[in-house]
């Protein structure tokens, strides 16, 4: 059991940034995030865009954003459980809470902050009738351990990043790669395309444009994907098959928390950002209430303000008062 | 205000999600243009999403890559539906 002062759900830029708030307070933190790194929107959607309207920073890079933020909460060394969902906000009998995630890891604390966003990313899923039969029987839509698949040959469709630069990884591999676009224009970076046709030239990747997996064949494992092309239908045997399609947030379990949701967002008291739950928070663009406005400086100072009431929760025979970090520094834990 | 269609949609409380705000990096706000009238082409990054979007017609755009304009006046749009 991961024990900690705060659980915070979501390690996006409003997440980091009340790891830093409340490391002021002495309070610890430890985040949890379904995709497999820190920064939430600004690192899954869009780290190469600059942002204009982050107070003090005329212009920033999404993902320098994220860097940064980091680093301001790296000297309250927060805890990361990362490419797991939160799934269930238990109650224990002495009022903390247990948060559990989709792997079963489970963090016990005081409080909870949840700063999900728009939700957890989830892999987009094609639309293909016995799809669910499959899914982790030769259907996967992350790589996880790339090691076991090394030499194998397998169908990756997608034309983004991620379907390019895994085409690529596994065909250098010594893997055989068939991968299946729905246009010959890709979103992925040109590097990673040349590389691709270079491969297809030697003979160790298949390029297949204007071509979409339609059909799904096998007993009791994936055999066989059936192709749509311009050229008719194609069939190719694979045990394997990586639709990669890129990630779409989903409010997900948040919506059975017992919590009050009103156009997917958690309705929150302004006073602290607390939600219905007492010691649950939520921060950030998840959360909704009159004159809210989804942006990264507003969930900062929610973050803030919710930090204070958290302190007062777990520390409810304290006084507190606000000390400047002009006058206290930054004093990190050991 | 220089609004664009999804944008207009949203303050509409039509249900378009935006996820990513109109920067053309989701397909969440795409939208059938059911008149003869033209809107522009699609840029690069829209149809880039479009190739990976589901419930792609010929007449798909991406609601935030359409700007309002006067031209717009008789159009009729019919939202795609959600992912799932």
């Amino acid at each position: 059991m991961i024990k900690t002062d705060i659980v915070i759900i979501g390690a996006g830029p409003v997440g980091l940034f009340a790891v830093f708030e409340a490391g002021l307070m002495k309070l610890h933190c430890h985040l949890i995030d379904a995709i497999p790194q820190a920064g939430g929107q600004l690192s899954e959607i869009y780290p190469k865009k600059p942002i204009y309207d982050i107070p003090g920073y005329p212009t920033i890079l999404a993902g320098e954003l994220v860097d940064k933020l980091m680093e301001q909460a790296a000297p309250f060394k927060p805890g990361f459980t990362l490419g797991e969902r939160a799934e269930t906000i238990d109650e224990l009998p002495n009022g903390n809470f247990v948060v559990t995630t989709s792997q079963g890891t489970k963090h016990e604390a005081p409080v909870v902050m949840i700063a999900g966003g728009l939700g957890s990313f989830e892999p987009r899923k094609p639309i293909i009738e016995n799809l669910s039969d499959f899914e982790q029987n030769g259907v996967n839509y992350i790589v996880k351990d790339p090691d076991q698949y090394q030499g194998k040959e397998m169908v990756i469709s997608g034309g983004g990043d991620s379907a390019l630069d895994w085409a690529v990884y596994f065909a250098e591999k010594n893997g055989f790669v068939h991968l299946i676009h729905r246009s010959d224009r890709f979103r992925a970076h040109k590097d990673s395309v040349a590389k691709a046709y270079k491969l297809e030239e030697q003979g160790k990747l298949k390029l297949y444009t204007f071509a979409e997996v339609k059909q799904l064949e096998g007993k009791q494992q994936l055999e066989k994907v059936i192709l749509e092309t311009k050229d008719g239908i194609v069939p190719i045997d694979t045990a394997l098959w990586f639709p990669l399609f890129g990630l779409s947030p989903k409010l997900g379990p948040i919506a059975d928390w017992g919590l009050e949701i009103e156009k997917n967002a958690i309705v929150v008291d302004t006073f602290d950002y607390q939600t219905n739950r007492s010691g649950v928070f939520a921060i950030g663009d998840v959360n909704t209430y009159l004159g809210k406005l989804k942006l990264i400086l507003c969930g900062f100072h929610e973050a803030t303000l919710a930090v204070q009431s958290a302190y007062k929760r777990i520390n409810p025979d304290k006084k507190f008062t606000l000390k400047y970090t002009t006058v206290q520094g930054v004093q990190g834990f050991d | 205000m220089n609004m664009n269609l999804m944008e207009v949609c949203k303050s509409y409380d039509l249900p378009v999600e935006g996820v990513c705000g109109g920067m053309a990096m989701c397909a969440s706000c795409q939208v059938y243009v059911h008149t003869d009238k033209h809107f522009g082409e699609r840029n690069d990054d829209e149809e880039a999403m479009l190739d990976e979007a589901y419930h792609v017609k010929s007449n798909s755009r991406l609601g935030c890559q359409i700007p309002i304009s006067t031209e717009m006046e008789g159009a009729e749009f019919e939202l795609a539906p959600e992912e799932s």
